[in-house]
């Protein structure tokens, strides 16, 4: 019985690395490009310019449809592209009654992206805490800390820990009433950067903490969060554009923003975002924020005002894969396909995707019946190929080769 | 009648091509069957099936009570089996084979290894695979010997050795299975030495059996008449006396059991002109290539 | 019996099993002589920051050890079992024939779990002096999946030399490939904790596979 059951493993396992490696050979060999294009919200017009590729050109249209040449859209989006007109000299004076400085343009606008892949990764926990107000500009710590059950210095030389500042800084998070451990640790650990704010950290109660070395001394303030918010990233930031600490994702996919100015919580007011399949980019300048939230259906663009006013939105689609004719081969061909990786996440995991359509039952028949006539010719019993015949039924392409990979030879 | 093995209508096919239909033979205990075959004529085949390796597609062999299909660890004990080539574990020396093996059979009889290995002139620490071919036939006739099996199976155990070596071999066997009631059951496709060792003979051609009788009555009902003729094209019936025949231009070598009048007889009746009709002398080989055929 | 059976296994793999052991951890060393130095050579805090930031894997040269490793154990242990049939003298001894095969299997594996836990404790421990807890933690969860693709390698590896027909022999080794390549997926320290079991679970159906290979030839397949 056991080499039964010792084929039976290696025929799943077959299956396992088949549902894995035919797929993906597929989709080496056929996949097609889906270009995503640019979207830019022009101030101006109060319109969205899209900036995309057609039949392998690139062609300037606005939601309507209407198609521009690429100088028309220059001149339809001047505050967007003001370092083009500034070269131009077709750079405008003023907008709606406030006078332009190239300058200030440049210092309000930032870009914050918000990627999975870059956000669900393995971490650390370790982080370096720079000195925030150095004499003469940033340097790198030389020590990294944790926050376990106190926060801890450890320095990288020695690999020991610095017993005085764990001490120190553990007593400065006491007294904010930190609950350890951290469970979320947000920071810029770069010297590219202009100025350094330190850590965000919520802790285990997800009670929200801003951390910070000024002057050697522990600066921890205890950030009121309001009820029911769970985070799940938060993103700190250098912009010059002083206007908040960082972005925040919540578990329930809300956006926000930490206000610098009195350390609150903003909701930016989007829709239709998942943290776990789609990437989220905020664009702002001196007069709006676009949120762009990218799914793999389309793009979806909200633009608000600087207080955050929803002002006007745009849903631009994009093809779909699984619509396409590789998709609708590869969902006829795969009754399922091992997904390890994803382009979503760092980590591997484990994940079978069913084909959305029931085209496979087909193959799946063709082959039960290929066998079967296998079978006949081999001289074996249908009677006793009943289990194998099952499984070409149920794993089609993967089960097929697996059982033949693996013979069942009947003595 | 004491048989230790009894094997019952084998049939058995490679693919599509037949090696044999309804194969029956029995070994009674204290006998030496040898079974005896050109290459490829299914002597392993037989062998593999006996020792469990192989399942023929139909028919069964009954060894020592036991299927052999499912041999069970303690009727395994019983028999020692010599692998075609006296294959071993050659990666080891005479020391540590034997300590390998001894943990297997609490009868392990370590003098009757060791007595055979002192007359070999190896070193202690000397591998296996480094030794000639007669060496090595040695070192697996002596952990046989030590395994002190009920049975036998020797696959083609002649096969590479020096006549002096086979001599040896045979020899030691014969009185070692006579002395002791064993039981032996060997393949072989030299022929020459055989008579030496063996009680009963089966000659195996492709796809039958020709023969399979005590040895002694295989030798002396089995015939070769020569004479010279002058007849052109010779052809025997299969219903008549001759077995096989052989010409070397007008000189015929016939094989057969019958008597030498029959045989005048049947050539009579059968109007083939001959003369010098005389029989001759024949060692176990050159009835086995009578019965076989040269070719 | 068993004692004989790990006399006769210990005699083909036991050399090569110290040899490759001896070589992973002088890889070892010379990991941890170059982290040393490069700590003290360069700015610590960096070399820490390529570790923690930049997801660098310092200890890279260590990742195909344990497949050759579970490749060539294998390979010595059931090669000479399988040349000019001697796997017929394995089965014909008074023993199960499963039996006898689960127990050299079990002893080449305990064998190969003995090297890979020597040196996956020699890189943790020895990590321990340079790097805190958290970072050997990564290690751990980097290196492990390579110790699970050796291990995989040393079963496939046997299951593909006992099988007696070349043509499914190719078959294996090709499927077997594509099967170790799930373990060399991520170059990111850490990546693969979610998959850690799955991936066992995968090692453990492949575990007896050679169970298959040596029915096949009690078959008759030659």
């Amino acid at each position: 019985m056991i080499p039964k059951l010792s084929r039976y493993l290696l025929v799943a396992l077959t299956i396992i690395t088949l549902s894995y490696v035919l797929p993906n050979i597929y989709h080496t060999l056929f996949d097609t490009r889906i270009d995503t294009p640019y979207i830019a919200y022009s101030t101006s017009e109060g319109e969205y310019y899209t900036y995309g590729q057609r039949d392998g050109k690139t062609v300037f249209t606005d939601r309507k449809g209407k198609v521009y040449t690429q100088q028309e859209f220059m001149d339809k989006t001047p505050l967007e592209n003001f370092y083009y007109h500034l070269s131009k000299g077709t750079f405008p004076d003023s907008f709606a009654g406030v006078k332009l400085i190239p300058q200030q343009l440049q210092q309000e606008s930032f870009f914050q992206s918000v990627e999975p892949e870059r956000l669900d990764i393995p971490d650390y926990k370790l982080n370096a805490l720079f000195e925030s107000q150095p004499e003469f500009g940033l340097t790198f710590s030389k020590d990294y800390f944790r926050i376990t059950h106190r926060i801890e210095f450890i320095d990288a030389k020695t690999n020991q820990l610095n017993q005085e500042k764990s001490k120190q800084f553990t007593a400065a998070l006491d007294a904010e009433g930190f609950s350890y451990p951290a469970t979320i640790q947000a920071g810029l650990p770069t010297l590219m950067k202009k100025r350094d704010e330190g850590w965000f950290i919520v802790d285990s109660k997800e009670q929200f903490f801003h951390l910070k070395m000024i002057k050697g001394a522990p600066f921890v303030r205890k950030v009121p969060v309001p009820a029911g918010l769970h985070f799940k990233y938060v993103l700190a930031n250098d912009f010059d554009a002083d206007e908040f600490y960082a972005t925040i994702v919540t578990t329930d996919n809300q956006l926000l923003i930490l206000r610098k100015k009195d350390y609150s919580f903003i909701k930016i007011p989007i829709e239709g975002y998942n943290a776990a399949n789609m990437k989220l980019a905020i664009q702002g300048s001196m007069f709006n924020r676009t949120v762009i939230v990218n799914a793999e259906k389309g793009l979806q663009l909200f633009t608000f005002n600087r207080d955050y006013k929803l002002i006007d939105k745009h849903n631009h689609p994009l093809p779909l894969k699984s619509e396409m004719t590789i998709g609708k081969v590869a969902a006829a061909m795969f009754p399922f396909q091992l997904e390890i990786a994803s382009p979503y996440t760092e980590f591997l995991r484990m994940h079978f995707d069913a084909s959305n359509t029931w085209a496979w039952i087909l193959l799946n028949l063709l082959f039960v019946v290929l066998t079967v006539v296998l079978m006949r010719r081999e001289g074996k019993k249908i009677s006793r190929g009943i289990p194998d015949l099952l499984i070409v039924a149920l794993t089609g392409i993967f089960g097929f080769l697996a059982v033949h990979i693996i013979p069942n030879k009947q003595y | 009648m004491d048989n230790i093995v009894e094997c019952r209508n084998l049939t058995h096919y490679y693919g599509k091509k037949l090696v044999y239909e309804n194969l029956s033979f029995n070994i009674r205990r204290g006998s030496i069957l040898g079974l005896l075959g050109k290459n490829g004529a299914g002597k392993t085949t037989t062998i593999n099936i006996i020792n469990g390796f192989l399942t023929p597609r139909s028919g069964e062999c009954i060894i020592l009570g036991e299927n052999s299909r499912s041999l069970s660890p303690a009727v395994k004990a019983k028999i020692g089996f010599l692998i075609e080539g006296h294959i071993q574990y050659s990666f080891m020396n005479i020391y540590q084979i034997e300590k390998f093996y001894s943990g297997f059979y609490p009868n392990w009889k370590r003098d009757a290894y060791f007595d055979l290995m002192s007359k070999l002139k190896v070193t202690p620490k000397q591998k296996i695979s480094t030794m000639s071919c007669g060496q090595r036939s040695q070192v697996a006739l002596g952990l046989i010997l030590a395994q002190d099996p009920e049975l036998l199976v020797l696959d083609d155990f002649t096969l590479g050795l020096d006549p002096g070596y086979r001599r040896l071999f045979i020899d030691y066997l014969r009185e070692y299975a006579k002395s002791e009631n064993k039981t032996i059951f060997t393949t072989s496709h030299i022929i020459q030495d055989m008579e030496r060792l063996i009680d009963d003979v089966m000659v195996m051609d492709y796809n039958r059996v020709l023969a399979y009788m005590p040895l002694e009555q295989f030798m002396s009902s089995f015939r070769q008449y020569n004479f010279d003729t002058t007849a052109t094209d010779l052809k025997f019936g299969k219903d008549g006396p001759v077995v096989n025949h052989e010409r070397v231009k007008n000189t015929v070598e016939l094989y057969s059991y019958a008597k030498e009048e029959e045989v005048r007889s049947y050539l009579d009746a059968q109007g083939i002109p001959y003369q010098n009709f005389r029989p001759m002398q024949m060692s176990l080989e050159d009835a086995f290539i009578g019965l076989t055929g040269k070719y | 019996m068993l004692r004989s059976i790990f006399y006769k296994e210990w005699i083909k793999i036991g050399r090569i099993a110290i040899l490759l052991t001896a070589v992973g951890l002088l890889l070892i060393a010379g990991i941890y002589l170059t982290v040393r130095h490069d700590l003290l050579l360069k700015d610590a805090e960096l070399y820490w920051y390529d570790i923690v930031y930049q997801k660098m894997i310092y200890f890279n040269i260590f990742k195909f050890m344990p497949l050759v490793a579970g490749l060539l154990i294998g390979l010595a242990q059931f090669v000479p079992e399988t040349v000019e049939k001697r796997i017929k003298l394995s089965l014909h001894l008074p023993i199960n024939e499963e039996e006898v095969v689960l127990k050299m299997l079990g002893i080449g594996t305990t064998v190969v779990l003995t090297s890979f836990l020597l040196l996956f404790g020699a890189i943790y421990m020895w990590g321990l002096v340079y790097f805190p807890v958290e970072l050997m933690q990564k290690t751990a969860v980097t290196v492990l999946p390579w110790l699970f693709s050796g291990l995989a390698t040393y079963f496939l590896a046997s299951f593909v030399v006992l099988e007696p027909i070349w043509k499914y022999r190719i078959l294996y080794i090709l499927t077997g490939g594509a099967f170790i390549t799930l373990f060399y997926k991520s170059n990111a320290a850490g990546a693969y904790q979610p998959i850690l079991l799955p991936l066992l679970l995968c090692v453990i159906m492949a575990s007896i596979s050679s169970l298959f290979s040596i029915y096949r030839f009690r078959k008759g397949e030659m």
